[in-house]
């Protein structure tokens, strides 16, 4: 062995203790969680929204001509296209009846978005239609329930605005293939309704704000709250890990010993150590709020006027100076709860450098619901979440920002509650072990440690029993700590496992960019392509994206495998083309037109011809599939 | 001569393992007792079980009439116990740590009196206004001892006290030992150093895997085992009991 690899192993066994590897194991644990979090955030903003639509009656639009339109069914059309079976669509667009208060109408029927049409909306329309003069053009009104949750909370209203964009396009090219040439009429062909800002209502809190979309509102209110959960972690850290550290270094230099021996009380130590670091942890946290205040003004400014500027205090959510004293509490019991978990932590370290890895699980006590606050919110999450997230103590100052926004008092008591019983446990825990031997002795001389060791046949035989070796094994409780080690791998293996899985199962690809985005992703461009155009041209469009398409008379569509991993085929009504994906294979959707069944026509491509059903628009979703049904 | 400790049957247990099995000794007040035994062998349990710092499995430990498990705080008044390779708080100075460890015991006149006996023991001259982590080991061990000794305890425990420490530190902190003895205050103490106890101590307690093997002054000891030296007893009683097992 040469000099420089001895020295490499020396330095690499000090290094990578179990300890250091258990921390690095847990943090990639936490980010594969919080990947898993942050992709199911994505995947609820993005899914279809749930919303629900008033007065759908006045949506039928029939012109001179025979031809219809309904509001109802060009919605219905895109949850269809997106793959929703029939039957269920009813769940995602709900028909909603106007009895009374629009807001109590949307939390009976358990929408959080309903989109409203004029009254005689339809009429309104074929009047303009036919030359009436004088008519104007109806209103589709939009309204919101605003609900607190995470940094993605507000996407799935954006998604009903822009169903309602749509749904005017859509309008819009139904009109325009019947129409008149009349100039006049271009400007209302183009917008044959009002909708947007100023018709959308968003209830806050009870409040109702018009012309005030709900991501202005959340934009708003993460900007002013985000910077709370991200100091609350770094005090928490930070103080936990002065405190475990001047356990450690007390025991290192026996300090400790001594004082514990001086006429002091055992509550008066524990005490004492807790109040001097909460001083710093206050201090910490003052200068944080200040330095961040100044950080996030800046950095928010050149947005703010993109955003547009959202007074909370307009809303009716900003914070009182009673909010702020009940926040501030929550804060300091946050802070003294971070504390006893310390002195607990620390009464087993057994020096300065076993103290810095025994802060680990209190970082990640930290960090969790600092993440899920961020990310979810606490409204926004489901039920193990929220039951994880209420249990660390140190979440409640985080969920109290927003729930006393939304005065949600109950919660930030119930956390208060919560946290007092927790440091008086903790406290009382503590003082118990400072009267214990484990201070002095550490976990290696505890019974629990012992019979472990017994159990595993770790205890060297012929070991005297009071050797040096005696007293503490360190190849034993290297070990132990494998096997520690060792469960966390796997723990951590399933936990990617299933974090992986998760992006498989029945998850739905849409390659072309329907109405509906859901993933664009993998198969798009290399797996195949697909053409418009007319039967029988060879004038063929590419279609790459986009949710309408004008289709001149009877169109086809040519669907052209580029690099199919064999011949494409039939399965029913769809074409499978095989691909390095196990069961991948697309179907096409053709909402609002009849469709002949697909013909094969050579191993790379394949025709569907359809008719369009009386619209001169079409949305139209090609869909990868990998489940076989 | 009044009684300042009496250890009786004291048991100590790490979980199924017993690190002491029932020591029963008495130290009269102003004796200076000194515990021998080699690494391991329990002197330092039975001392911590002293300082009211481990709890006794079994047995009972009694300082100047108060029970160690039952009454710690009273203990704890009588009683300073230094620990071996025993450090300071680093961020202070000599005196400030002084300072500290005298507010425990006193206020006012009488604590800035304490503190001044305290720096009189240590002798570190200007050394105590410089901090501690400054300090090398034979200073921050006259400091240690200053601090032991500074509040009057009337009993002091002391394990290894000169334990890596130079001649002239060793044999300054010996006299500092006797003086205080001399005045009235009881010393139980441990060492390596079997010329060390011999020369300091009334009596010594000879430990050996737990258990109390030998008991006496060291003079009787030598005559008893017709040896020259308590070191010659220590290794015939250890030899002679490894030769029986």
């Amino acid at each position: 062995m040469t000099h420089l690899t001895n020295i490499v192993k020396k330095e690499l066994r000090e290094l990578l203790t179990p300890g250091s590897i258990a921390s690095v194991l847990v943090m990639v644990m936490l980010f594969a969680g919080l990947g898993g979090l942050i992709g199911g955030e994505v995947d609820k903003a993005k899914a279809l929204p749930v919303f629900g639509i008033a007065n759908w009656e006045d949506g039928d639009v029939t012109l001179e001509d025979g031809s219809e339109w309904d509001a109802y069914t060009y919605f219905y059309n895109v949850y269809l296209g997106a793959n929703v079976p029939a039957e269920e669509i009813g769940n995602y667009v709900k028909k909603v009846e106007l009895t009374g208060d629009i807001h109590d109408v949307m939390t009976e029927n358990g929408i959080s978005a309903l989109v409203v049409l004029e009254e005689g909306f339809g009429e309104m329309i074929e009047s303009r239609m036919s030359g009436a003069v004088g008519i104007d053009r109806p209103v589709v009104y939009e309204y919101y329930l605003y609900e607190p949750t995470g940094m993605f909370g507000s996407v799935s209203s954006t998604t009903v605005s822009s169903l309602v964009a749509l749904l005017s396009d859509n309008l819009s090219a139904f009109l325009i293939k019947s129409s008149i040439e009349d100039k006049s009429q271009y400007s209302f062909l183009a917008h044959p309704f009002y909708y947007g800002d100023k018709y959308l209502n968003t209830v806050v809190n009870g409040k109702e704000c018009s012309g005030v979309t709900p991501q202005a509102i959340a934009s708003a209110v993460s900007s002013s709250t985000m910077m709370i959960p991200i100091i609350i972690m770094i005090i928490i850290m930070m103080v936990g890990s002065i405190v475990i550290s001047s356990m450690g270094s007390e025991k290192e230099n026996k300090t400790l010993e001594t004082l514990l021996t001086l006429p002091i009380r055992r509550t008066s130590i524990v005490t004492g150590k807790i109040i001097a670091a909460a001083i710093v942890g206050l201090v910490y946290g003052a200068a944080y709020m200040v330095g961040m205040s100044f950080y996030m003004t800046n950095m928010m400014n050149p947005l703010s006027s993109v955003a547009g500027d959202v007074s909370l205090a307009d809303l009716g959510i900003a914070l009182t100076l009673t909010d702020y004293a009940i926040l501030m509490l929550s804060m300091f019991l946050a802070i003294v709860c971070a504390l006893g978990i310390c002195m607990i932590l620390g009464a087993f370290a057994k020096n300065y450098k076993s103290a810095q890895t025994m802060t680990m699980p209190l970082s990640i006590m930290a960090m969790l619901p600092m993440f899920v606050i961020m990310f979810s919110g606490w409204y926004g999450s489901g039920m193990i979440i929220k039951g994880v997230t209420f249990a660390i103590p140190f979440s409640h100052p985080m969920i109290a920002v927003q729930s006393l926004m939304f005065g949600d008092y109950t919660l930030v008591f119930a956390g208060i509650a919560y946290m007092v019983v927790f440091a008086a446990v903790a406290i009382l825990i503590t003082v118990r072990l400072y009267g214990s031997d484990i201070l002095i002795t550490g976990l290696g001389q505890s019974k629990a440690v012992q019979k472990f060791r017994k159990g595993r046949c770790l205890e060297p035989r012929g070991e005297h029993l009071s050797s040096p070796r005696a007293v503490f094994y360190p190849d034993s409780m290297n070990k132990m700590l494998i096997v520690i080690v060792a469960a966390v791998v796997v723990v951590a293996a399933a936990g990617a496992a299933v974090v992986l899985l998760k992006d498989d199962g029945k998850q739905v690809r849409d390659v072309t960019n329907g109405v509906q985005l859901v993933a664009q992703q993998n198969m798009s461009d290399n797996l195949f392509s697909l053409y418009l155009g007319q039967d029988g041209s060879s004038d063929m469009t590419l279609i790459d994206a986009g949710g309408t398409f004008d289709i001149p008379g009877n169109p086809v569509i040519v669907l052209v495998a580029k690099n199919p991993s064999g011949d494409i085929s039939l399965k029913g009504s769809k074409i499978v083309i095989p691909s390095t994906f196990e069961n991948d294979y697309v179907s096409i959707v053709l909402p609002n037109t009849s469709a002949d069944a697909p013909v094969i026509q050579d191993s790379k491509t394949a025709v569907i011809k359809f008719t369009p059903n009386g619209s001169a628009a079409v949305n139209m979703g090609v869909f990868v599939t990998n489940y076989d049904s | 001569m009044t009684d300042a400790l009496v250890l009786d049957d004291v048991h100590k247990s790490y979980g199924n393992r017993e690190a002491v099995h029932g020591i029963s000794l008495t130290v009269k007040e102003g004796e200076i007792f000194g515990l021998i035994g080699h690494n391991g062998a329990g002197k330092t349990t039975t001392l911590r079980m002293i300082s009211t710092l481990l709890r006794i499995t079994s047995g009972s430990i009694q300082v100047y009439g108060y029970d160690v498990a039952k009454e710690p705080d009273k203990v704890r008044e009588l009683i300073s116990y230094l620990p071996e390779d025993a450090g300071a708080y680093k961020d202070l100075t000599g005196r400030r740590y002084l300072e500290f460890i005298a507010n425990f015991f006193a206020t006012g006149a009488e604590k800035d009196a304490m503190v001044q006996k305290g720096i009189e023991i240590a002798d570190l001259g200007d050394r105590i206004d410089s901090k501690v982590d400054t300090y090398s080991k034979g200073m921050m061990r006259r400091l240690l001892i200053a601090r032991a000794i500074m509040p009057s305890p009337r009993l002091a425990i002391m394990d290894e006290v000169t334990s890596g420490l130079d001649v002239i530190n060793a044999f300054e902190i010996r006299e500092i030992i006797r003086s205080i003895a001399a005045s009235g205050v009881t010393v139980v103490m441990s060492s390596h150093n079997m010329f060390e106890v011999e020369m300091l101590c009334d009596r010594v307690g000879l430990i050996d895997h737990g258990n109390l093997v030998l008991l006496g002054n060291p003079e009787d000891l030598k005559a008893q085992y017709g040896a020259k030296s308590l070191e010659e007893v220590f290794v015939k009683v250890i030899k002679g009991a490894e030769g029986s097992q």
